[in-house]
Protein backbone atom coordinates (compact mmCIF):
# COMPACT_ATOMS: atom_id res chain seq x y z
CA UNK A 1 0.00 0.00 0.00
CA UNK A 2 1.20 3.13 -0.92
CA UNK A 3 2.46 5.74 1.94
CA UNK A 4 -0.28 8.64 2.30
CA UNK A 5 1.89 11.57 4.32
CA UNK A 6 1.73 14.49 2.14
CA UNK A 7 0.27 17.06 4.53
CA UNK A 8 1.95 19.63 5.03
CA UNK A 9 3.48 23.15 2.90
CA UNK A 10 7.17 22.20 4.21
CA UNK A 11 7.17 18.98 2.78
CA UNK A 12 6.86 20.58 -0.43
CA UNK A 13 9.05 22.97 -0.12
CA UNK A 14 11.69 21.05 1.11
CA UNK A 15 11.69 18.40 -1.53
CA UNK A 16 11.76 21.42 -4.44
CA UNK A 17 14.68 22.18 -2.42
CA UNK A 18 16.31 18.76 -2.48
CA UNK A 19 15.75 18.12 -5.93
CA UNK A 20 17.27 21.57 -7.17
CA UNK A 21 20.50 20.87 -5.66
CA UNK A 22 20.63 17.78 -7.04
CA UNK A 23 19.68 18.66 -11.04
CA UNK A 24 23.23 18.95 -12.84
CA UNK A 25 21.57 20.98 -15.60
CA UNK A 26 18.67 23.23 -15.97
CA UNK A 27 15.12 22.14 -15.92
CA UNK A 28 11.45 23.03 -14.66
CA UNK A 29 8.26 21.23 -13.84
CA UNK A 30 4.70 22.26 -13.83
CA UNK A 31 2.98 21.13 -10.62
CA UNK A 32 -0.91 20.48 -9.71
CA UNK A 33 -2.15 18.64 -7.36
CA UNK A 34 -2.58 19.07 -3.82
CA UNK A 35 1.10 19.55 -4.06
CA UNK A 36 0.38 22.48 -6.08
CA UNK A 37 -1.88 23.74 -3.48
CA UNK A 38 0.42 22.92 -0.54
CA UNK A 39 3.23 25.19 -2.26
CA UNK A 40 0.98 28.04 -2.83
CA UNK A 41 -0.06 27.57 0.91
CA UNK A 42 3.87 27.71 1.76
CA UNK A 43 4.35 31.14 -0.70
CA UNK A 44 2.28 32.69 1.99
CA UNK A 45 4.04 31.39 4.75
CA UNK A 46 0.96 29.44 5.87
CA UNK A 47 1.49 26.40 7.61
CA UNK A 48 -1.44 24.71 8.38
CA UNK A 49 -2.04 21.18 7.04
CA UNK A 50 -3.88 20.03 4.22
CA UNK A 51 -7.41 18.20 5.83
CA UNK A 52 -6.77 14.76 4.03
CA UNK A 53 -3.45 13.32 3.36
CA UNK A 54 -1.74 13.05 -0.39
CA UNK A 55 0.26 10.01 -1.30
CA UNK A 56 1.93 11.89 -3.95
CA UNK A 57 3.13 14.50 -5.90
CA UNK A 58 2.31 15.38 -9.49
CA UNK A 59 4.87 17.16 -11.63
CA UNK A 60 4.91 17.48 -15.37
CA UNK A 61 8.38 18.01 -17.10
CA UNK A 62 9.74 17.79 -20.43
CA UNK A 63 13.52 17.18 -18.75
CA UNK A 64 14.89 13.73 -19.19
CA UNK A 65 17.06 14.19 -15.37
CA UNK A 66 13.89 16.01 -13.62
CA UNK A 67 12.01 12.59 -15.29
CA UNK A 68 14.86 10.47 -14.25
CA UNK A 69 14.44 11.81 -10.50
CA UNK A 70 10.53 10.83 -10.27
CA UNK A 71 10.86 7.77 -11.47
CA UNK A 72 13.38 7.08 -8.67
CA UNK A 73 10.72 8.43 -6.42
CA UNK A 74 7.92 5.97 -7.54
CA UNK A 75 5.49 3.66 -5.07
CA UNK A 76 7.82 1.83 -3.19
CA UNK A 77 11.22 3.64 -4.12
CA UNK A 78 13.67 5.13 -1.14
CA UNK A 79 12.35 8.35 -1.60
CA UNK A 80 8.59 6.83 -0.63
CA UNK A 81 10.11 5.58 2.15
CA UNK A 82 11.90 8.25 3.26
CA UNK A 83 9.76 11.17 3.06
CA UNK A 84 6.01 9.02 3.16
CA UNK A 85 4.47 10.01 -0.09
CA UNK A 86 5.74 9.44 -3.64
CA UNK A 87 5.80 11.09 -7.16
CA UNK A 88 3.70 10.25 -9.63
CA UNK A 89 4.83 11.86 -13.07
CA UNK A 90 1.82 13.24 -15.54
CA UNK A 91 1.55 13.80 -19.01
CA UNK A 92 1.88 16.92 -20.46
CA UNK A 93 -2.17 15.79 -21.64
CA UNK A 94 -2.89 16.69 -18.24
CA UNK A 95 -2.53 19.65 -18.34
CA UNK A 96 -5.13 20.50 -20.69
CA UNK A 97 -7.60 19.90 -17.88
CA UNK A 98 -6.76 23.54 -16.48
CA UNK A 99 -8.97 26.11 -17.64
CA UNK A 100 -8.14 28.21 -20.85
CA UNK A 101 -5.22 30.69 -20.13
CA UNK A 102 -3.94 29.05 -16.87
CA UNK A 103 0.08 29.52 -17.92
CA UNK A 104 -0.72 33.06 -17.97
CA UNK A 105 -2.10 33.00 -14.24
CA UNK A 106 0.40 30.75 -13.22
CA UNK A 107 3.44 31.38 -10.34
CA UNK A 108 7.00 30.28 -10.40
CA UNK A 109 10.25 29.59 -7.91
CA UNK A 110 13.34 29.15 -8.59
CA UNK A 111 15.34 26.62 -6.69
CA UNK A 112 18.66 26.02 -7.99
CA UNK A 113 18.31 24.34 -11.00
CA UNK A 114 14.41 23.68 -11.01
CA UNK A 115 12.06 25.70 -11.76
CA UNK A 116 9.00 25.23 -10.74
CA UNK A 117 5.80 26.18 -12.60
CA UNK A 118 2.35 26.46 -10.15
CA UNK A 119 -1.01 27.58 -12.07
CA UNK A 120 -3.08 29.53 -10.40
CA UNK A 121 -4.86 27.85 -7.39
CA UNK A 122 -8.44 28.22 -8.75
CA UNK A 123 -6.69 26.57 -11.60
CA UNK A 124 -5.35 23.96 -9.90
CA UNK A 125 -9.00 23.85 -7.96
CA UNK A 126 -11.10 23.32 -11.30
CA UNK A 127 -10.17 19.50 -12.49
CA UNK A 128 -11.03 18.70 -8.60
CA UNK A 129 -14.16 20.25 -8.42
CA UNK A 130 -15.55 18.45 -11.68
CA UNK A 131 -14.09 14.80 -10.19
CA UNK A 132 -16.19 16.36 -6.99
CA UNK A 133 -14.91 13.89 -4.70
CA UNK A 134 -15.16 14.48 -1.10
CA UNK A 135 -11.49 14.83 -0.97
CA UNK A 136 -11.63 17.34 -4.09
CA UNK A 137 -14.04 19.23 -2.02
CA UNK A 138 -12.50 19.35 1.48
CA UNK A 139 -9.03 20.33 -0.31
CA UNK A 140 -11.14 23.17 -2.44
CA UNK A 141 -12.31 24.52 1.26
CA UNK A 142 -8.86 24.15 2.64
CA UNK A 143 -7.75 26.90 -0.21
CA UNK A 144 -10.84 28.79 0.61
CA UNK A 145 -10.19 28.85 4.14
CA UNK A 146 -6.34 29.55 3.73
CA UNK A 147 -7.13 32.65 1.23
CA UNK A 148 -5.70 31.05 -1.83
CA UNK A 149 -8.86 31.47 -3.47
CA UNK B 1 -6.03 7.40 -31.58
CA UNK B 2 -8.81 6.77 -28.83
CA UNK B 3 -7.45 8.81 -25.48
CA UNK B 4 -5.48 6.65 -23.26
CA UNK B 5 -5.31 6.70 -19.48
CA UNK B 6 -2.98 9.66 -17.61
CA UNK B 7 -1.06 7.29 -16.30
CA UNK B 8 -0.67 4.79 -19.94
CA UNK B 9 0.06 8.03 -22.01
CA UNK B 10 2.77 9.21 -18.60
CA UNK B 11 4.70 5.25 -19.62
CA UNK B 12 4.63 6.25 -23.44
CA UNK B 13 5.40 9.85 -22.89
CA UNK B 14 8.52 9.30 -20.74
CA UNK B 15 9.48 6.15 -21.90
CA UNK B 16 10.05 7.87 -25.33
CA UNK B 17 12.01 10.56 -23.41
CA UNK B 18 14.39 7.91 -21.60
CA UNK B 19 14.77 5.48 -24.60
CA UNK B 20 16.77 8.43 -26.98
CA UNK B 21 19.73 7.83 -23.70
CA UNK B 22 21.11 4.79 -23.58
CA UNK B 23 21.69 4.44 -20.28
CA UNK B 24 18.51 4.93 -18.88
CA UNK B 25 17.10 2.67 -21.93
CA UNK B 26 19.23 -0.25 -20.55
CA UNK B 27 18.04 0.51 -17.19
CA UNK B 28 14.41 0.17 -18.02
CA UNK B 29 14.70 -3.14 -20.57
CA UNK B 30 17.02 -4.37 -17.34
CA UNK B 31 13.87 -3.90 -15.15
CA UNK B 32 11.72 -4.78 -16.85
CA UNK B 33 13.40 -8.35 -17.44
CA UNK B 34 14.15 -8.62 -14.10
CA UNK B 35 12.84 -11.93 -12.61
CA UNK B 36 11.00 -10.16 -9.99
CA UNK B 37 9.62 -8.03 -12.02
CA UNK B 38 5.55 -9.84 -11.98
CA UNK B 39 5.07 -9.11 -16.02
CA UNK B 40 8.91 -9.89 -17.02
CA UNK B 41 7.49 -13.63 -18.59
CA UNK B 42 5.37 -11.72 -21.00
CA UNK B 43 7.53 -8.80 -21.61
CA UNK B 44 10.35 -11.04 -22.74
CA UNK B 45 8.06 -13.52 -24.62
CA UNK B 46 5.95 -11.38 -26.70
CA UNK B 47 6.13 -7.59 -26.15
CA UNK B 48 9.73 -6.49 -25.77
CA UNK B 49 9.90 -5.64 -29.78
CA UNK B 50 7.25 -4.19 -30.12
CA UNK B 51 7.44 -1.79 -26.70
CA UNK B 52 10.90 -0.86 -28.28
CA UNK B 53 9.38 0.06 -32.03
CA UNK B 54 6.32 2.18 -30.04
CA UNK B 55 8.86 3.62 -27.78
CA UNK B 56 11.57 4.67 -30.51
CA UNK B 57 8.86 6.62 -32.36
CA UNK B 58 8.45 9.64 -32.48
CA UNK B 59 4.64 11.27 -31.61
CA UNK B 60 4.28 13.04 -34.73
CA UNK B 61 4.22 9.48 -36.67
CA UNK B 62 1.31 7.96 -33.76
CA UNK B 63 -1.46 8.14 -36.42
CA UNK B 64 0.45 5.73 -38.48
CA UNK B 65 2.31 3.96 -36.18
CA UNK B 66 -1.40 3.03 -34.99
CA UNK B 67 -2.27 2.51 -38.76
CA UNK B 68 0.54 -0.02 -39.02
CA UNK B 69 -0.42 -1.74 -36.04
CA UNK B 70 -3.92 -2.28 -36.40
CA UNK B 71 -2.97 -3.82 -39.53
CA UNK B 72 -1.18 -6.27 -37.30
CA UNK B 73 -4.02 -6.88 -35.70
CA UNK B 74 -2.60 -4.67 -32.77
CA UNK B 75 -3.04 -1.29 -32.22
CA UNK B 76 -1.09 1.92 -30.35
CA UNK B 77 -3.49 1.92 -27.03
CA UNK B 78 -2.96 -2.24 -27.40
CA UNK B 79 1.23 -2.19 -27.12
CA UNK B 80 0.80 1.08 -25.06
CA UNK B 81 -0.97 -1.05 -21.97
CA UNK B 82 2.61 -3.42 -22.45
CA UNK B 83 4.86 -1.00 -21.54
CA UNK B 84 6.10 -2.42 -17.93
CA UNK B 85 5.23 -0.44 -14.88
CA UNK B 86 8.77 0.87 -12.61
CA UNK B 87 8.23 -1.19 -9.31
CA UNK B 88 9.89 1.19 -6.58
CA UNK B 89 11.35 -1.33 -4.51
CA UNK B 90 13.56 -2.99 -7.00
CA UNK B 91 14.04 -0.04 -9.91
Amino acid sequence: MPRRELSSPQQVIEWIHEWGALLKAPASMTLIGSAALLWHAAQKGITTSLPENSMDANPVTDSDELAWLCYDAIIGSEFEQTHGWHINLMPESVLKELPEGWLGRAASSQDGHLTVIVPHAADLLAPKLRRNEPRDRQHAAWAREQGLI
Amino acid sequence: MRRLLYQDEARLEYGRLFWKNPACKARLLAHWQDARHPYHERFLEKWMPLVDRILSASPKDDDALDTALQSEGLSLRVVVKEIPPVFGSFW
